[in-house]
């Protein structure tokens, strides 16, 4: 079929994309692109040549999603009829085996970016990771190991997380651990979430500072160190998140009446954050800095209008329109596409 | 759309391909800055991030602006009318003048005012029908779909973006829903949409973004047909129920359910034995999303064994399939079969990959320890981290 396509006949001759198809016989005209890179990009261009790596990752990951539900209900629904032994075992094994496969197509261990040589290599190491901490939780809830010290649990996993990232090389799982430290913190990272999570919002916001500090000051130390750099942007961006979320919620949720001192310090924190990172070029961190100040300048818009809905409607209007200038001309600044 | 935006689409597809073709390692600095120099960038294009954040914000600005005048209006629903209807024109307005400024154009703001100025006109349109013509609300809802169809159509014609598109071909099939024999409309629209667009697909004097456009008509005709054949959405009269609320809906004939039964099991190898002959990714997507609801169609009906054993079995077979395809498509010659292969070729996997942290954390991050810690009570621990969500 393929090579019916290449001589322009068959069921598929037609391009796909008529423009670089185009473009790639021009280049190899004027000797731009030799014959061989002019095949190997022509055969692309011309839809002889389908990349399902996208497809691959999807099933896997749905798959993953299934198979964990589908334990998640076995231990809920039939860990009174096989006991807890039996279950723990099984899921055990599992997770061995999809942790055993990942070994044996990992690369080898490295402090640089390797990139997966299978496709299918980040989600069956996820499947293994999940199945792993799964049986964890279970056993822990069996079998009372960590006793009054449960939560402590979730720091096993941070840790077992975060050395299979090591390992392995997954942002994946590094942004797991950081979450499952988060929540040994007693902070829900929820991307939809407006509550830092359950308990006194006073210390969860000094846990969030906290911990979000300690993410920032973890990517860092890797950047600098040279130690798995790449992980830099998800300690950052994560630690960069936390520490903004405590600080808004700060702002709005503070019943002392001090949300003008968290105000004060949001501003200071986003406008150092978004100068580090418009100093570094990072798109991500610039942006959650301008989004978080203009989110806590609107309670001081409102709470100042008063009675004047019309009038604190149109000052956010102009603060938004604002933003939006600095967001462009910090854009052409940064020098970015 | 206007000749000179057409050609700066086909420079910068060109452009992107030839920074796929030197990440992928087809060709080196020497020969990709060449290419550059050939077809110099036409305008600037930003990336994703910075256009989400402008569309953000200008979103922020017209809709707060729009609200600080409404206020003033003081619930007169005439001047919220005109409001809506002129903020709608000049939200166009700026649409046109964003996209024929190069500095402007592709920068999120031309999306946000599109999207904006269309849902404005739109909301200005119901209440001109509400409240002015009084006309009757089953009528007034068909001629504003009708209108929603008419703008986005216009939009993607004329600003070429494939979200208009989706939302004209919506649009469509809210507005054949909305006969009597909407089911039927909704299969015949599906395929006439499909085969009208397909032929669009590679069409070379179609401008890039209208390729794109027509890919997803072609998606949402093939999927609006399998919802209108799908015995679950028979049963349920799910196409039916889009006429309004408060219908006397007639249950299926036994005909229409065994018609439902034959397009429920058929359709999604149709679609995926065509995006495998035609190697159109998008229809093999299309065809597994209606396998995917096929069989959770065939899950309903048929209780095959409890639910943690289809799902555990279900997920098992989708990890070992997805293994299986890509060690097939691995040691095919060159590591390709028929056309087809598992390679990442010129995609930019390390934003793939980065990309997929979002819905990883959303669904397995663990929840929080609780506040209180009364101490330890046996059995009453639980964790998300697995997937599993549930207590033990």
């Amino acid at each position: 079929m393929t090579r019916g396509a290449g001589r322009g006949k068959g069921p598929y001759a037609r391009r796909v994309n008529p423009d670089v198809a185009a473009a790639v016989e021009r280049l190899r005209g004027d000797r731009v692109l030799g014959d061989l890179q002019a095949n190997v990009v022509g055969r692309v261009a011309r839809r002889e040549l389908v990349s399902v790596r996208l497809e691959i990752r999807s099933t896997l990951y749905l798959g993953v999603l299934l198979l964990t539900a589908g334990v998640g209900l076995f231990v809920k629904e039939n860990h009174a009829r096989i006991g807890p032994a039996a279950i723990s075992a099984a899921i055990g094994v599992a997770a061995a085996a999809s942790l055993l496969w990942a070994a044996r197509h990992a690369m080898a261990f490295t402090w640089e970016e390797a990139a997966p040589a299978h496709a299918g290599f980040d989600y069956v190491l996820l499947l293994g990771a999940l199945l792993a901490a799964t049986d964890l939780a279970y056993l822990e809830t069996q079998f009372a190991l960590l006793g009054p010290g449960w939560p402590w649990h979730l720091l096993v996993v941070a840790a077992f997380y975060g050395l299979l990232a090591y390992r392995f090389d997954s942002k994946m799982l590094l942004a797991l651990a950081l979450t499952a430290f988060a929540a040994w913190r007693g902070i829900a990272v929820s991307l939809g979430g407006t509550s830092l999570g359950p308990g006194d919002p006073a210390r969860l916001r000094v846990e969030a500072l906290g911990v979000g500090v300690l993410f920032a000051v973890l990517g860092f130390v890797s950047a600098r160190a040279g130690k798995k750099a790449h992980f830099e942007d998800v300690y950052v961006d994560a630690g960069l998140l936390l520490a903004l979320s405590g600080l808004l919620s700060g702002v709005f949720v503070d019943r002392k009446d001090a949300w003008g001192g968290w105000l004060l310090a949001l501003l200071l924190v986003s406008s150092s954050a978004a100068l580090g990172a418009f100093r570094r070029r990072r798109t991500l961190p610039f942006a959650l800095a301008v989004v978080a100040a203009w989110l806590g300048l609107q309670r001081l818009v409102f709470k100042s209008a008063g009675t004047a809905p019309g009038g604190a409607l149109l000052i956010s209007a102009m603060t938004a329109a604002g933003a939006l200038g600095g967001v462009i001309a910090a854009r052409r600044k940064m020098e970015i596409p | 759309m206007k000749g000179t935006w057409i050609e700066a689409e086909r420079v910068e597809e060109v452009r992107a391909a030839a920074r796929g073709w030197k990440r992928g390692g087809a060709i080196g600095t020497g020969t990709f800055e060449e290419i550059l120099l050939r077809y110099p960038e036409p305008r600037a294009l930003p990336a994703l991030l910075w256009r989400v954040l402008v569309f953000v914000f200008v979103s922020l600005a017209l809709l707060l602006l729009l609200g600080a005048f409404a206020s003033g209006a003081r619930g007169n629903v005439e001047g919220i009318m005109a409001l809506l209807l002129l903020f709608g024109a000049a939200s166009l307005v700026a649409t046109e003048a964003q996209e024929n400024a190069p500095r402007l154009a592709l920068r999120g703001g031309a999306g946000a005012t599109c999207f904006w100025g269309i849902l404005f006109a739109l909301g200005g349109l119901f209440l001109f029908l509400e409240e002015t013509l009084k006309v009757r609300e089953a009528f007034g809802v068909t001629i504003l779909v009708l209108a929603s169809l008419a703008l986005w159509a216009l939009a993607a014609w004329r600003w070429g973006s494939p979200g208009y598109a989706g939302l004209a071909g919506i649009s469509l099939f809210l507005l054949l829903a909305r006969a009597p024999s909407g089911r039927l409309l909704w299969v015949a629209g599906g395929v006439a949409l499909t085969l009208a667009f397909e032929r669009a697909l590679d069409r070379a004097s179609w401008s890039p973004s209208h390729r794109r456009c027509a890919a997803v008509l072609v998606a949402l005709g093939l999927l609006g047909a399998y919802a209108a054949v799908n015995l679950y959405s028979l049963d349920h009269r799910f196409v039916e129920s889009l006429r309004g609320s408060g219908l006397d809906l007639a249950g299926p004939h036994l005909p229409e359910r065994i018609g439902a039964i034959a397009g429920t099991a058929v359709l999604p190898v149709a679609l995926l034995w065509w995006g495998a002959r035609s190697r159109r990714t998008f229809v093999l997507d299309a065809g597994l999303v209606a396998g995917a609801l096929s069989l959770v169609t065939l899950r309903h009906y048929v209780p095959l064994a409890a639910t943690w054993l289809v799902a555990t079995l279900a997920g098992a077979a989708l990890v070992l399939l997805a293994l299986a395809l890509n060690r097939w498509l691995s040691l095919g010659r060159e590591k390709e079969r028929a056309g087809f292969t598992a390679e990442p070729l010129f995609a930019g996997e390390a934003r793939l990959r980065a990309l997929e942290l979002v819905p990883v954390v959303a669904a397995h991050a663990p929840g929080p320890r609780p506040a209180a810690e009364p101490g330890y009570q046996g059995g009453g621990g639980g964790f998300g981290g697995g997937g599993a969500g549930a207590s033990y």
